[in-house]
């Protein structure tokens, strides 16, 4: 074991920058880069760096540098980690990705190498809105099927939608264009249309039947007529969908009007049943 | 040394092609199966490994790597407890569950099933068959000698096809001469292959359930690559039915397709036609199901033209992902009107669904059902 010695302050330009990646988060100004062995690990576009001298055998406390430098990594930038460390054999890659809960494998391996083949405005987007590995699942059937991904997130970046929905868009439309969908008809067609309707569009293209039938009984909801559809609602909770009942009871007469009509719409739902279209 | 001897390996040619590698642990080579597979198998394909080959391997597989898996017979002792209950019986509060147990004697499977829930829940990037089944039947020993008069029912076909490479281990006959001695306690196969001459001479109590997981002959083909075909099942079901073994059909699961009505009615008729109520333990029934997490596996294997990748499937209680519930109703309701219709006296189950659409398809729950409540009484607690 190599007798552990403080950091080293050096010219950044004495380091080997080969391991630089893309990090939303800038390091401090002012603050010199990281470096293990000669390595830099944070802090690329520094002048100066800390350059920590550790066995390459403890591979434990490398990977614990690492983790202290970055208070979160994601996607795209643990798949330039494992593009760029490749050099470094010393460099405990695996142990550095499960600092940051990721176990790196052939999976992630694909994942990685597929990530980085996504046009840079998508990289930088995806690390903005901190995608995860799982987020980026879809890639490895698109990528095996190439499948052209440039306009579909060069139009996720432009309506930048929050991490939730781009990425239940993502899935949906990477499964109509592999079910055969042009990719026409699955990018927005105007920039009116919010990204909640996009994704809403999509899932009426990927669910065509429960979608249809949700709707038709939605419209029979509406058609009982407006006492019954200020509180009823037809709503898909996962696989089963039903109706919601919402009222406000501001005084207590009001629960009174509200059970006689909800009499009423249990009649009314027994005539016209609207779980008979499913 | 009776089992390295017979004969009993019809599709040798098969697994010879279809195994690219074999690695037998040395700790397993006094075994009856791994002296079969030195016998049959030829030599080049065969190492000995003194430590576990697969030992860096970490975390899920790739769909490269699960395919390859398949490949790589992995015969080694297993370190673990074989005996335990069907995963179902753990979502109790979610699901009916039918008192099922399983042993599991292996892993992966040399078929390949768009739907197999293998492909969340493996691993190990090879085909594992333990050597030690010595080991497992001492474990049901202890348990039969414990609870003797209790109606177990203990499955080997959780994580491995029953029988599908039950030719090379000859496992079956084994487990059928055991189960002789515990008249009570029912040995169920499962499998999609035909694989059954290898223990027809056998003596048994009847207490050994030969079941087929079956489907309507379009997802056959289209969904559950390298099986037997509806004809080969159903003419291997009849090989035990006249060598008395009772026999059991899985419908599962039922997969939504354009022609999905037509295609399950041939089904019902094709069994209908060829059994009787009093030939069949029991038929169950389920609809398509998966881990969310299994999807991209999926994708990346057999497409989205697949009837199973591109199925319109949503969240379930329990975080499965189901057909829309009246959707499964339908299906369930559809299936089971044309048994009721043919004879009431079918013993028909619904396999890993909740309270709901059980009461929705049979008007109770199974365990108020006079013909099933046998399989869902509640039995003592195994623990492991």
């Amino acid at each position: 074991m190599k007798k552990k010695l403080p950091p080293e302050l050096k010219k950044i330009s004495q380091c080997d920058k080969g391991l630089t990646f893309p990090c939303p988060q800038p390091w401090p100004q002012g603050l010199p880069a990281v470096a293990v062995n000669g390595l830099v690990l944070a802090g690329f576009e520094q002048e100066f760096v800390f350059d920590h001298q550790l066995d390459v055998e403890d591979s434990e406390e490398i990977a614990k540098l690492f983790r202290s430098l970055y208070f979160e990594l994601y996607a795209i930038e643990l798949s330039w980690i494992f593009k760029n460390s490749k050099k470094y054999s010393w460099l405990p890659v695996e142990l550095i990705f499960s600092k940051f809960n990721v176990r790196l494998n052939e999976q992630i391996e694909n994942l990685a190498s597929a990530i980085l083949l996504l046009p840079s405005e998508a990289q930088h987007y995806c690390a903005l809105k901190k995608w995860n590995f799982s987020d980026f699942a879809p890639l490895a059937i698109a990528t095996k099927s190439d499948l052209n991904l440039e306009s579909f997130f060069k139009t996720l970046c432009q309506r930048n939608g929050s991490k939730s929905l781009s990425v239940q868009i993502f899935e949906l439309y990477t499964d109509l264009r592999l079910m055969g969908q042009d990719e026409e008809n699955l990018l927005l067609p105007s920039k009116e249309i919010s990204v909640d309707h996009w994704l809403l569009a999509l899932k009426h293209l990927r669910y065509p039947q429960a979608y249809s039938a949700d709707q038709k009984a939605s419209e029979k909801i509406h058609s009982l007529g407006n006492t019954h559809s200020s509180i009823a609602k037809w709503v898909r909770q996962g696989d089963k969908s039903g109706i919601e009942i919402r009222f406000f009871v501001s005084q207590p007469s009001d629960l009174k009007k509200y059970s006689n009509n909800l009499e009423q719409l249990q009649i009314d739902l027994e005539k016209n049943n609207p779980w008979k279209i499913h | 040394m009776e089992n390295t001897l017979i004969p009993f390996v019809k599709s040798l040619e098969i697994y010879k092609h279809h195994f690219e590698k074999i690695y037998i642990d040395t700790k397993s080579l006094d075994s009856k199966l791994a002296q079969r597979i030195l016998n049959l198998f030829p030599q080049d394909k065969i190492a000995l490994v003194d430590e576990d080959p697969f030992k860096n391997h970490k975390g899920n597989l790739s769909a490269e790597q699960f395919d390859k898996s398949k490949k790589i017979l992995h015969i080694k002792p297993f370190a673990g407890y074989f005996f335990k209950r069907c995963p179902g019986a753990s979502q109790k509060k979610i699901l009916n569950c039918c008192n099922y147990h399983v042993l599991n004697l292996g892993q992966q499977c040399n078929m390949n099933c768009s739907y197999c829930y293998l492909q969340s829940y493996l691993n190990t990037p090879a085909t594992l068959i333990y050597s030690n089944i010595d080991k497992a039947l001492a474990e049901l020993k202890e348990m039969a000698d414990q609870f003797p008069q209790q109606p177990f029912r203990v499955g080997t076909g959780e994580v491995i096809d029953s029988l599908s490479l039950d030719e090379i281990t000859l496992y079956s006959r084994e487990l059928i001469q055991f189960f002789n001695n515990y008249p009570k306690w029912t040995l169920e196969f499962k499998t999609k292959s035909d694989k059954v001459d290898q223990f027809l001479d056998c003596q048994h109590a009847s207490n050994t359930v030969v079941s087929w997981s079956m489907n309507a002959p379009q997802i056959i083909e289209s969904e559950e690559h390298g099986t037997a075909n509806l004809t080969e099942r159903i003419l291997a079901a009849k090989k035990c039915k006249e060598k008395k073994f009772p026999v059991a059909f899985h419908i599962d699961p039922l997969i939504y397709f354009p022609d999905w009505k037509e295609g399950y009615a041939y089904l019902v008729e094709s069994l209908t036609k060829n059994f009787q109520p009093k030939d069949v333990h029991a038929i169950s029934l389920g609809a398509l199901r998966f881990q969310p997490e299994q999807r991209h596996m999926m994708k990346e294997r057999f497409g989205l033209k697949s009837y199973v990748t591109s199925a319109e499937m949503f969240p379930s209680e329990g975080n499965k992902l189901r057909y829309d519930q009246s959707l499964r109703k339908e299906m369930f309701n559809f299936v089971l009107d044309l048994f009721k219709a043919n004879n009431p006296k079918w013993r028909i189950f619904l396999c890993m669904e909740t309270p709901e659409t059980w009461i929705s398809s049979f008007d109770q729950a199974p365990i108020r059902n006079p013909q099933l409540k046998d399989l869902f009484k509640p039995l003592p607690k195994i623990t492991s």
